[in-house]
This record gives structure tokens, C-alpha cells and sequence, in this order.
């Protein structure tokens, strides 16, 4: 049995390695140079190629995995450069906290705690099949085929939910399906919010009039029957405080039917009247 | 502001002697009256290279009557004078008595004589960021912003959303996970928690 799992695990790893392998090949585009945590290391101009290079001694490794003979070494292999990703991963998490990990994609995902469970779940894979794997993988698979079915798609499940750049291919789309069954925020009330009067406010001839002397931001806010009040703050000529007070249609959308009053602060009438 | 003030500025608007309809201004000439700020244009401005004097940020170190004691990110203290002349905005306009020691602020005003500043406005926790739509929830939204996770509260009556720069709605179910949102809030100090002012957003209309 322990023999029959870890002859399995080389053909994961393979196909996994596979993926990023081919990702990589296809280098860095130019606005992702900067993000990866690679670039931090190597340098942006030495980037691009150290990636490919990269790339490539994946799926040098991948091949050597997938295809026949088994040999311990290819394992070994793969246990080398799992533990070479454990460890760009933590330089990098310590070097430079804001980078990509640019493992599995050049997508922007920050490095994160899911990232180092993948690359430690990886290093157990190719680890456990160095130590105890016997067959090549299709003769494992021709053994039982039922159970070799379950192990890879649970293997995957556990891959994919530890891969952060692939949650747009499920997680957005479960996520998008549980909004659409759920409706959170459909119970929105009739209040009409403050930013749609001051919008409405700014639009009218009234606020044109005085808006080059209102000093402050919205004071106060009140409604009063079918219309919301807003008062600023004015500086006037005569340097006497006063308060501009906006009287905007609270339901219907009619810039020109916005009333102002000036009131003198002062004496607490409204000046000019 | 109390009730008593708000039905004279009602009365002032609204109805009563002091009524004045934006077209019946004509009479009162606002323009004569208003189209010069009092303060002279070389108070207003920044000397080139040197910070704003007339602008203040910072956190709130020490509330005095109605001064402000502030530690600006740039290091030193200032202290701001808030009137009754002064807005204040924490989510919403607020009274001087919802600023709290540990809130982060923005202020602009007037430079006095004595060093402090007397402010016409301070906006208080105000946060203004770019971020993606994580997921939603009945309460809230979560937002992500390069790799942080950022709860932003929904406040009923409060959180407003702009779709395709229309004004804006509260009704926020057009909302999508996965969508680039610019969101409007109030920082919660020391947390990584917003409480939705308005949300900026782009939909595809069918």
C-alpha cells in the first residue's frame, strides 16, 4: 500500500511541474518583471531568462518523473528543487513581503501562507516517493485503477485549493454563484444617500452662485418634508460668518428648484432679508 | 446642532420672512457679495517645495476644549481650532464630540497667528482606496487591495454605491464578486475594517 501511494505521487508532481514548467518558459511580460519576488533576487534584466531557466529544469525533471525507467535519482531531483522553492519562498517572503510568488502563473498573488503549504506539501509528495516508491506510475494506476482515480483527484482538490492563482477558475466563480443564490445586499432601503443631494446640490444655480466662497464641507444635514437641507459654512467679503443653507429635492432629480438662504451668523438672520 | 437651530435655518430656507429661491438671488447679489474670498489669495497659497500651512494631517493625539492636538505623519505636532464654522465629516457630518483620541485627520483651514490652525473643514478617518471585490456578504464587502484583505461595513442609511459615475443609489446589489471598486469610507483606527461611505463601481448595463 505505502509502496503503491508514493509510486503515484511522481506523476502528480510531474504533471504539476509540467504546468508551471510551460508557464515559465513562456517568460515574464514586462509589467510583471517588477512584481515577481524573483526580480528582487536576481535583478529585472536577469528576470526573464532566469525564469525560462527555471521553467526549463522543471520540466526536465517533469519528464524525468513522468517517463520510464524509475530511477531514485529523478525523485531526488524533484526533493532538490521542492526544497529550492521552500526556500525562494521564504527569502522572498522576508526580502521583499509585497512580491509574487510567480509559481504556478505570472499572476500578481502575493506569497502567502497557502503558497508555503503547497510548496511543503510538494516537498512531502516528492519526498514520500523518493523513499518508497517501486513502480512506474501507469503500472501503480493498472494496479487499481479506481483507487489510483480517488488519490490523484483528492491530491488535485488539496493542489488546487492551496493555489491562490488559480482561485479565479473556482473560488470567484462558487463565490459569484453563492451571491447570486443569496442576494446579501438586495435589502438596500429607500434612504436616499447624502452623496446623490450633494451631487444633485452641485449641479443647480444656486451652489454656482455661491461655491466659490463656501469654505467648509457639508456642516449639516437634515430633511425636512420633501426636502433635504444642507448647510456650508461661507467666508464673506466682510469677513462676518455666515452659513449657506441649501434646501435640495429630497425624491425627484430637478437641480434648478434648489433653494439657498444665506443667514448672517452674527444676528442669526438671513442676510439681504 | 441643535433643533432650534435647524428649524430657523428651515424657516430661513424653506419658508417664513428670510425665504430666497435660487431665482429670487437676483436681488441679493451673491456675486457682488460672495465672488471675492475675504482672505487674500497669497494667504490661501503653498510656497513651492514647503508643505501646505493651511493643511493639516495627522492623528489625534489630545482633544482641549476645542482644540486638537495632532501628530502629523511628518513628525512634530499642531494643533487645530474646530468652530462652529468648521464641518467635520466622520463617515458622514458629524459633531465635534465623534472625534476621538487615535482617529486619523485631514484638515484644511486657515493659518492663525499663533501657529494653530482654524479650520473651515477635517475629514476624519477618511480612507479613499482601489481594491477588488473578494465576496459579499449581508453586512459587508470584502474587499482586497494589493494582497490585503480589507472588511468594508455596509452602514444602512450611510453606504451609498456610484454606478458608471451616476449619482449615487444605496441599492448596492449590482455589486459583483471579482469587480474593481474605488472605495469612499472611514478608516476603523487599528484595524483593517472600513465603514462604506460610497463605492465607486463599473457595471456592464444589459
Amino acid at each position: 500500500m505505502i509502496q503503491w501511494i508514493a509510486s503515484i505521487q511522481p506523476f502528480l508532481v510531474g504533471a504539476l511541474l509540467l504546468w508551471a514548467g510551460a508557464v515559465k518558459l513562456r517568460g515574464l511580460r514586462a509589467e510583471h518583471v517588477s512584481r515577481n519576488a524573483l526580480s528582487r533576487i536576481v535583478g529585472e534584466r536577469y528576470a526573464s531568462p532566469a525564469w525560462r531557466l527555471i521553467g526549463t529544469a522543471e520540466l526536465v525533471i517533469a519528464a524525468a518523473l513522468l517517463l520510464p525507467p524509475v530511477y531514485p535519482v529523478e525523485a531526488a531531483a524533484g526533493v532538490v528543487l521542492t526544497t529550492g522553492f521552500l526556500g525562494y519562498l521564504s527569502y522572498a517572503r522576508l526580502a521583499s513581503p509585497d512580491a509574487a510568488c510567480g509559481c504556478l502563473s505570472s499572476r500578481l498573488e502575493r506569497i502567502s501562507a497557502r503558497s508555503f503549504l503547497r510548496a511543503g506539501l510538494l516537498l512531502a509528495m516528492v519526498g514520500y516517493a523518493y523513499g518508497f516508491a517501486g513502480t512506474w506510475w501507469p503500472e501503480a494506476v493498472a494496479e487499481a485503477p479506481l483507487g489510483a482515480a480517488s488519490l490523484v483527484l483528492a491530491e488535485v482538490a488539496l493542489l488546487l485549493g492551496l493555489s491562490s492563482e488559480l482561485d479565479r477558475y473556482w473560488l470567484v466563480p462558487l463565490r459569484k454563484l453563492k451571491v447570486r443564490l443569496s442576494h446579501p445586499l438586495a435589502n438596500w432601503s429607500e434612504h436616499v444617500p447624502i452623496e446623490q443631494t450633494v451631487n444633485q446640490l452641485q449641479l443647480s444655480e444656486a451652489y454656482r452662485m455661491l461655491g466659490a466662497s463656501i469654505s467648509s464641507d457639508v456642516q449639516d444635514s437634515w430633511d425636512e418634508g420633501d426636502w433635504r437641507i444642507i448647510c456650508y459654512r461661507i467666508r464673506r467679503d466682510d469677513d462676518q460668518p455666515a452659513t449657506a443653507v441649501f434646501a435640495v429635492p429630497l425624491h425627484r432629480d430637478d437641480p434648478d428648484a434648489v433653494r439657498v438662504a444665506v443667514v448672517d451668523e452674527t444676528s442669526g438672520v438671513p442676510a439681504g432679508a | 446642532m441643535s433643533i432650534d437651530r435647524r428649524r430657523l435655518l428651515t424657516t430661513a430656507v424653506l419658508g417664513g420672512a428670510g425665504i430666497v429661491g435660487a431665482s429670487g438671488l437676483g436681488s441679493l447679489a451673491p456675486e457682488a457679495a460672495f465672488a471675492a474670498p475675504s482672505v487674500s489669495d497669497d494667504a490661501l497659497k503653498a510656497l513651492a517645495g514647503l508643505p501646505d500651512p493651511n493643511f493639516v494631517e495627522g492623528v489625534v493625539t489630545e482633544i482641549s476644549g476645542t482644540q486638537l492636538i495632532v501628530g502629523p505623519s511628518s513628525g512634530g505636532t499642531d494643533r487645530i481650532y474646530v468652530t462652529h464654522g468648521t464641518s467635520i465629516w466622520k463617515l458622514h457630518p458629524a459633531s465635534f464630540d465623534k472625534i476621538e483620541v487615535g482617529d486619523g485627520l485631514y484638515s484644511r483651514g486657515l493659518r492663525m497667528p499663533d501657529g494653530a490652525l482654524a479650520a473651515d473643514a477635517v475629514w476624519v478617518n477618511i480612507v479613499n482606496i482601489q481594491a477588488h471585490v473578494v465576496s459579499l456578504s449581508r453586512n459587508a464587502i470584502q474587499l482586497e487591495h494589493s494582497g490585503d484583505r480589507i472588511v468594508g461595513h455596509v452602514i444602512p442609511g450611510t453606504s451609498a454605491v456610484s454606478y458608471n459615475s451616476t449619482p449615487a443609489v444605496s441599492d448596492m446589489s449590482m455589486l459583483q464578486v471579482g469587480q474593481h471598486v474605488q472605495v469612499l469610507g472611514a478608516w476603523r483606527p487599528g484595524t483593517n475594517e472600513i465603514d462604506i461611505a460610497t463605492v465607486y463601481a463599473h457595471v456592464h448595463v444589459h
